[in-house]
């Protein structure tokens, strides 16, 4: 039996447009909720364009010999550090979230959610790519000492310290756990 | 066990990671100790609140969007080969925001910075080359370990935007030596324009197939100073003149190409010296 994904690659590696638009609608919800927590809500749309733009200009040097998946997860952590590299260097004026004050309103008025993409911001870019691929791609340890080209160890380490920092930035913005 | 090798292991733990040996030791531990357990429960928050917040939907237009860029790329002719008649690659988000008082406005930025770097260079050429000689040594010490913050040192000391080849064409008003097909099996990866003293020049980062990384900087004017002190040799590549110097087990090279100067940085040897020249800048027929 063929693989439907290794038809879809092979036709892509031709710049057949139908097979780009199925390999998009196949994995572009995966590739943005990646970029979503990596590079805020605001520019995740614009990455997602470029990771397929790059995954489509590319895609002959997949050889087919891993999984597309990891190759597409590798397209996008490059494509976000990338950004968030190049947003870093650009001044801008640091979004404040002012922390609640104990037992008032104010903790319940600041959605999550934003308290969650204000903290990933601070994190350094390689701890919130480790903590975000394990979270929300669920890569096991091997997967993401390949995936990041580091050792086992050192996954576990960087999880450990993103965990740790992420929630005592989450702490000093009022998230309660 | 003690509260900092659970600590260390809390997260292979939180994720299945431990063998079955360490993760008896732990979860023993983790009973007898309420601020170990206490940093396992705050993991497993963390865990549920990113889930959580994951079920976002991408726009509904994004593949019209990214359509319309792959047919510009049609257009073109290739995939990352650019000519200067092409439109830029412009992203989602970029659909909706350019407009002509923006142009209007960088123009206006870009004469009056340039005016002022014509009268400051004029004035302050000794000071210039000194600081150049200093940040390209930092640029050539750092490379070796770690392109991505040669990178950053680089662009810390001259403004730089991230752009796609097409961009860069526009910009620079000629078509980079990158568009060119890279020798089988190198990516490029990024693609900056760099405002040096001396121009505005076009620098990439690429990738061998080794892994190892590779600078291209496209400039208008020669610039031996980028290299201070450090040795040079004259080389001759397949019959063309190249200026090489060398840095920890890595060379670099400059050569002349028809209008402009060619520097690469990182390269292995001068056989991929000579591959890279043929394909970045092939010889007239």
């Amino acid at each position: 039996m063929t693989d439907p994904l290794a038809d879809i690659i092979s036709a892509c590696q031709s710049n057949h447009r139908i097979a780009q638009q199925q390999l998009y609608e196949l994995h572009h919800r995966r590739v943005y909720r990646l970029c979503v927590p990596l590079v805020g809500e605001q520019d995740a749309p614009d990455i997602t364009q470029q990771t397929f733009l790059k995954v489509f200009r590319t895609i002959q040097q997949f050889s087919g010999s891993g999984r597309f998946e990891t190759w597409l997860h590798r397209v996008t952590v490059n494509e976000c550090l990338q950004h968030i590299r190049s947003r870093n260097r650009r001044p801008e004026v640091a979004l404040e979230v002012e922390p609640p004050e104990g037992g008032s309103e104010t903790g319940a008025a600041v959605e999550s959610a934003e308290l969650l993409q204000v903290a990933l911001d601070r994190l350094e870019p390689e701890l919130r790519t480790i903590f975000v691929l394990r979270e929300l791609e669920e890569l096991s340890y091997s997967e993401l000492a390949e995936l990041l080209d580091v050792s086992a160890g050192t996954v576990a380490s960087r999880l450990n310290r993103a965990r740790t920092q992420l929630k005592e930035l989450l702490t000093q913005l009022g998230w309660e756990s | 066990m003690n509260c900092q090798q659970t600590l260390d292991m809390l997260s292979p733990l939180h994720d299945g990671e431990l063998s079955a040996d360490h993760r008896e030791s732990v979860e023993q531990h983790i009973r007898e100790c309420s601020s170990c357990a206490e940093a396992l429960a705050d993991f497993k928050a963390l865990s549920s609140l990113v889930r959580d917040q994951s079920d976002t939907d991408p726009p509904a237009d994004l593949w019209d969007q990214l359509e319309s860029v792959l047919d510009a790329d049609s257009t073109c002719g290739a995939s990352v080969a650019p000519t200067g008649t092409c439109a830029p690659t412009r992203t989602w988000r970029e659909h909706f925001r350019s407009s002509s008082r923006t142009k209007g406005v960088v123009a206006a930025a870009l004469i009056a910075v340039f005016g002022f770097a014509i009268i400051i260079h004029n004035t302050t050429e000794h000071g210039h080359d000194e600081h150049l000689a200093v940040n390209f040594d930092q640029f050539l010490s750092e490379f070796p370990k770690s392109p991505e913050n040669a990178q950053k040192l680089l662009h810390a000391n001259y403004p730089s935007d991230l752009v796609d080849v097409h961009q860069a064409a526009l910009e620079v008003k000629y078509r980079p030596a990158v568009a060119n097909a890279l020798p089988e099996g190198y990516t490029l990866d990024t693609v900056h324009l760099v405002r040096m003293p001396c121009c505005l020049c076009v620098e990439a980062l690429c990738t061998a197939p080794d892994g190892t990384r590779l600078a291209v900087l496209e400039h208008d004017v020669d610039q031996p100073v980028w290299f201070g002190d450090r040795p040079t040799e004259q080389c001759d590549c397949n019959g063309r003149a190249a200026r090489l110097v060398r840095f920890d087990g890595r060379l670099a090279a400059t050569w002349k190409s028809e209008k402009r100067f060619l520097t690469i940085i990182g390269i292995r040897d001068e056989e991929e010296l000579a591959s890279m020249m043929q394909h970045l800048d092939p010889p007239e027929a």
